[in-house]
């Protein structure tokens, strides 16, 4: 008995994180359906002047996801000129992430995708999307376009990191990491983590403590070892908060499409 | 079998592990993400769909931060790509701006081209 157990306990983990983790799952909506949201995503931001902001999606079920958390995947968009391989240049965004790497869960790397690769997985054609103020959007798209977002990114990877902390980083504190390298003009990382101990305020991970040292037993994308006391992470409703805070957001909805969005 | 149902309810419960936070899982490199635009762009004549080679941010120019030497600018302000070295950003917004009716793709990892190119060629060929 005592085997069987193992092994369903075993199967259903590896579901989960072949479900969570890896780039090869296919499309759970319907590609003319992400293709039309995606492209509504990127007209709405573009209808609102927006050069530079934060673009969330949701990669679980809704019922899934713990409580307070609605999105999975935090990124940036910068407006960009974009060489097509036909030869003819057009204007849109480009998303610049941090992405798990395939087959080392516990690792990242940056790329850039485009709006219908970025909702491509989404379980939701929802978006979240906060455009930060003029002068915030400027300097993220500097901090892109000189290549200094890349001195940001640490490649040891966990979904539940600590952002008071340089140990371990994910795809949102990436982007609050890029975020206050933007608003304090700098890309030391000890002083931005002084100053996101200081002025930021992360989110609760309500979840029981055994499951989360048998999750980082199982897990190579789950670790506790950068957290003492309560787990808190950043989420894209964090970010929000901290821009809406300093009065550093000028505008943050939940987007449905076609125009049907919800003021956060 | 009480022991079971235990094992069981607590392996569900471990399973919602990973929506903790993040799903940092990337689809750029999906092969299969390639075909289905490729075939989608063939039944909706409204969405065509192209790869990108590269994309450059483009940046607020405002007449007065334009460095001297460069080709003459209007007065206001102006979008330039920033891969123009010799122009200085502005923060000033230019209000609504443009975006392509293309659905713009990143090319999927190279070994997933040599998959994708030789479905294509076995296609061709019957």
């Amino acid at each position: 008995m005592k085997k069987y157990i193992l092994i369903a306990f075993i199967s259903i983990f590896s579901v989960t994180v072949n479900a969570g983790s890896q780039a090869n799952q296919p499309a759970t909506i319907a590609p003319e359906k992400i293709i039309e949201f995606a492209k509504d995503v990127e007209k709405y931001a573009a209808q609102r002047g927006a050069r530079a902001f934060i673009i969330a999606r949701v990669g679980r079920p809704a019922n899934e996801l713990p409580k307070g958390i609605h999105y999975t995947h935090t990124a940036i968009a910068v407006y960009s000129t974009i060489q097509l391989d036909n030869g003819k240049t057009a204007k849109g965004y480009a998303i610049h992430n941090l992405y798990q790497v395939d087959g080392k869960p516990n690792r990242s790397q940056l790329i850039q995708d485009y709006p219908v690769d970025f909702f491509w997985g989404a379980q939701q054609l929802k978006a979240g999307i906060i455009i930060p103020s003029d002068e915030i959007q400027t300097r993220l798209i500097n901090l892109i376009a000189t290549g200094k977002n890349t001195q940001l990114h640490n490649p040891k990877y966990s979904v539940i990191a600590n952002p008071m902390n340089s140990q371990k980083q994910n795809c949102t504190e990436y982007t609050l990491d890029l975020i206050n390298a933007a608003i304090y003009e700098t890309t030391n990382t000890p002083q931005l983590k002084a100053n996101t101990r200081a002025h930021f305020t992360p989110q609760r991970v309500k979840t029981s403590r055994i499951k989360l040292m048998f999750g980082s037993i199982l897990m190579e994308d789950v670790t506790t070892k950068d957290h003492s006391g309560k787990i808190a992470t950043t989420t894209f409703g964090a970010i929000n908060n901290y821009l809406k805070q300093y009065d550093l957001a000028k505008h943050s909805v939940n987007f449905y499409g076609k125009g049907d969005i919800e003021t956060l | 079998m009480k022991l079971t149902i235990k094992a069981l309810i607590f392996t569900l419960s471990l399973s919602a592990l990973p929506a903790l936070a993040t799903d940092s899982a990337h689809h750029t490199s999906k092969a299969s993400k390639h075909s289905v635009l490729a075939v989608t762009h063939g039944v909706a004549s409204t969405a065509t769909v192209a790869s990108a080679v590269i994309a450059t941010p483009v940046i607020v120019v405002g007449s007065a931060a334009v460095v001297s030497g460069t080709a003459s600018m209007q007065a206001g302000s102006a979008l330039a790509d920033s891969s123009n070295h010799s122009v200085k950003s502005s923060n000033k917004s230019t209000g609504p701006l443009v975006i392509t009716e293309t659905t713009i793709t990143a090319d999927p990892a190279p070994n997933q081209t040599i998959k994708i190119q030789q479905k294509q060629t076995i296609t061709h060929t019957h």
